[in-house]
């Protein structure tokens, strides 16, 4: 009950945020449906001559991206504003407003704004999605997990995110790696196939970005369960070491009050 | 560097990259600018990260768009990204005379359009006095 009227307060500053500033609104969701355009607009030029490259289809690469869309358009309506702001507020001080709040500061400082024009973006490849999905004809089951894979990317995306932002507990002026999360993501919508062997096993077991990107491609063709499992433990790994990242950084937190 | 990259060529492609520099300098100082108008940059990121990797040839060379689209190779993005690459693939087969004039004639544009719009947005522009 508590955490629905901490929601609903969140709600309506972001709304009325919306409201006001209604210029950068329609450029953010301009911007946000020329990448996802682009991007679609990229995969029916490399399928232009060929059925299948690699043995995927074009309408799996289309489904590929836009369940990335889809998790990337989820994470910016609940943790772009936060995290975008919480790098600069750590480094100047500015973390005693969430510090001092009766809620755990980790969500609070991230998920303290929605931002509105993501969610069109989000009904827009929603649309998409829903599209090439019945173009493939997959069972419920499987809509289930792409669900499921779409959420757990989400949290990947939040958790990687969190944890080079903690960074600058330790480092000053690490707000040069600000969206290399989604810098990579982006480049690794591909199969992962077309990468050299290294870079695959760097990027399915190291830092799993390969895996945000083809897992749902995996489940569609019913392929390696041990990795998506791999991958799921991952997550969950990484989520209790960013907590613990937060917390050993607060130790070194200086305020500027 | 075996197909007869010589001093000549490479004096030619380190000039022309001087060029670019200048130019994308330019745009991303003029981009830069909409910050006076905007109260979240982020958006841009995505956005502007897209648009370089399709009209810089990143995604796919921009030939494979065919003839009626050989105007794109002069786009901004292009002139940083794709001639280079495909001036140090092929030495000695393409001119940089063309690309580096328009690199020029699109810094000039930049250049005037910053002085403009910065001019504009000062009008905006809100201090906190510190």
């Amino acid at each position: 009950m508590r955490i629905l009227h901490i929601l609903s307060a969140i709600w309506k500053k972001s709304v009325n945020e919306f409201l006001i500033y209604r210029g950068t609104s329609l450029i953010t969701f301009l911007l946000a449906l020329i990448f996802f355009l682009i991007q679609i607009f990229t995969g029916h030029i490399y399928f232009a001559s060929t059925h299948s490259i690699n043995g995927w289809t074009q309408n799996q690469y289309l489904i590929m991206l836009s369940c990335i869309s889809l998790a990337t358009y989820l994470y910016n309506i609940f943790f772009i504003v936060g995290h975008e702001e919480l790098a600069s507020n750590i480094l100047n001080g500015n973390l005693d407003y969430y510090l001092m709040r009766p809620i755990s500061s980790y969500w609070s400082a991230t998920c303290s704004q929605i931002d509105i024009p993501s969610i069109f973006n989000l009904i827009v490849s929603s649309i998409f999605f829903s599209f090439y999905i019945i173009k493939e004809r997959v069972t419920g089951l499987k809509i289930l997990l792409l669900i499921l894979i779409i959420v757990l990317n989400v949290f990947f995306i939040f958790v990687l995110n969190q944890i080079f932002i903690s960074l600058n507990f330790w480092i000053n002026g690490l707000t040069a790696i600000n969206g290399i999360v989604e810098d990579s993501i982006s480049i690794a919508s591909r199969p992962m196939q077309i990468f050299p062997r290294i870079i695959q096993n760097i990027f399915t077991f190291v830092i799993p970005i390969l895996l945000v990107t083809n897992v749902p491609i995996m489940i569609l063709k019913g392929q390696k369960s041990v990795i998506i499992i791999y991958y799921l433990v991952f997550v969950l790994l990484a989520y209790f070491g960013s907590k613990l990242m937060w917390k050993k950084g607060l130790t070194r937190y200086s305020s500027a009050n | 560097m075996a197909t007869g990259f010589n001093i000549l060529l490479l004096s030619h492609l380190l000039l022309y990259l001087v060029i670019a520099f200048f130019m994308f300098f330019n745009l991303m100082l003029l981009i830069g600018t909409i910050s006076f108008w905007l109260v979240q940059l982020w958006p841009l990121r995505a956005g502007i990260n897209a648009i370089y990797m399709l009209l810089g040839g990143l995604y796919f060379p921009l030939k494979l768009l065919g003839p009626s689209f050989a105007f794109l190779q002069y786009n901004p993005f292009s002139l940083v990204t794709d001639v280079p690459a495909r001036y140090i693939s092929r030495p000695g087969n393409m001119s940089l005379v063309i690309s580096a004039s328009v690199s020029m004639l699109w810094a000039i544009i930049f250049l005037l359009l910053f002085k403009l719009i910065f001019k504009k947005g000062q009008v905006r522009y809100e201090g906190v006095g510190l």
